[in-house]
């Protein structure tokens, strides 16, 4: 069956915005543009089902990246949703129309970049351990008391975890300073983790930010930082 | 998933990637089909990727 796949939406103007879109989407079909009242929406004809590999998921950031521009940032949707046609994408677009204007304020001259902290090996405490182990003990206790016990370790882990977590995303907006406009951070979970955060960033600022980043990288010992972007502003939609 | 190996950074890239396109990203309306197969696949890879994450880290690289 052939639906479409829907990218990102967009202000309906300027119609300029799609002009930089690859001209090919995920599969090979053409992007192009429905619109509704006041947004947009990119939209490529697929076969389903669809596939989410890796090849397809670059070709949908790609599609969206490109929408991009100093003026425009897009409302990045969540791979994998499919309409029956122009009108079911516009009716659905048109339902929350409010939601995406406000989104597309908000973005408008900013991307998202990420940051994942990790500790290092030989660093003091691994509070993402300390919660694995915490949580191994809630599910191995039987008796009464001590799956009681194990339930408020386990808390008391994520208390911790959370705490270190905040201290790390203030400790981190406050060197990043004004060029920031919103974080969001939450636990990094794999060994070493700490955190992920994401920051939306206006393009005039992204030198500066990076320069923060790279200060933040040399100065907090003991961590190691993993920064990406710009992105599509995927982790502030919500 | 018939792919070639990926590089760490080709790794590294994939798993920013798929932790926001497929976890993140905006849902337009709630009576949307999303239909995604091979999902379970991405995600094998995922932790695969976060171990080379740390093999790059201490190889200096990041």
């Amino acid at each position: 069956v052939t639906q479409l796949l829907a990218y990102c939406i967009l202000p309906a103007q300027p119609p300029a915005t799609t002009a930089a879109a690859p001209a090919a989407g995920v599969g090979g079909a053409p992007v192009r543009t429905v619109t509704a009242g006041e947004l947009a929406c990119l939209v490529s004809a697929i076969d389903t089902p669809l596939h989410a590999d890796a090849p397809a998921l670059r070709a949908y950031n790609a599609v969206i990246a490109a929408a991009m521009d100093r003026h425009v940032t897009p409302v990045p949707l969540r791979f994998g949703q499919l309409f029956a046609d122009d009108a079911a994408v516009a009716t659905a677009i048109t339902e929350a129309a409010g939601r995406w204007l406000e989104l597309l304020r908000r973005f408008a001259g900013r991307a998202e970049y990420g940051v994942r902290v990790f500790r290092s090996a030989a660093a003091e405490a691994d509070t993402a351990r300390d919660v694995h182990a915490a949580a191994a003990n809630v599910g191995s206790a039987r008796a009464g008391t001590a799956y009681m016990a194990a339930l408020a370790q386990r808390s008391a882990a994520e208390a911790r975890r959370r705490a270190a977590l905040e201290r790390l995303a203030a400790d981190i907006l406050l060197r990043a300073g004004e060029t920031v406009a919103e974080a969001r951070a939450e636990p990094l979970d794999s060994e070493h983790g700490v955190a992920t955060l994401a920051h939306l960033v206006a393009w005039e600022h992204a030198a500066d930010y990076h320069a923060a980043m790279q200060r933040a990288r040399d100065e907090m010992t003991g961590l190691r930082f993993l920064c990406t972007g710009p992105w599509p502003p995927y982790s502030f939609v919500a | 998933m018939a792919e070639v190996p990926l590089s760490p950074e080709d790794e590294l890239s994939l798993v920013e990637l798929v932790n926001r396109v497929l976890d993140r990203g905006a849902v337009i309306s709630g009576d949307v089909v999303i239909s995604v197969a091979g999902v379970d696949l991405v995600y094998l890879g995922l932790s695969i990727v976060v171990s080379s994450v740390e093999t790059m880290r201490e190889r200096g690289h990041v």
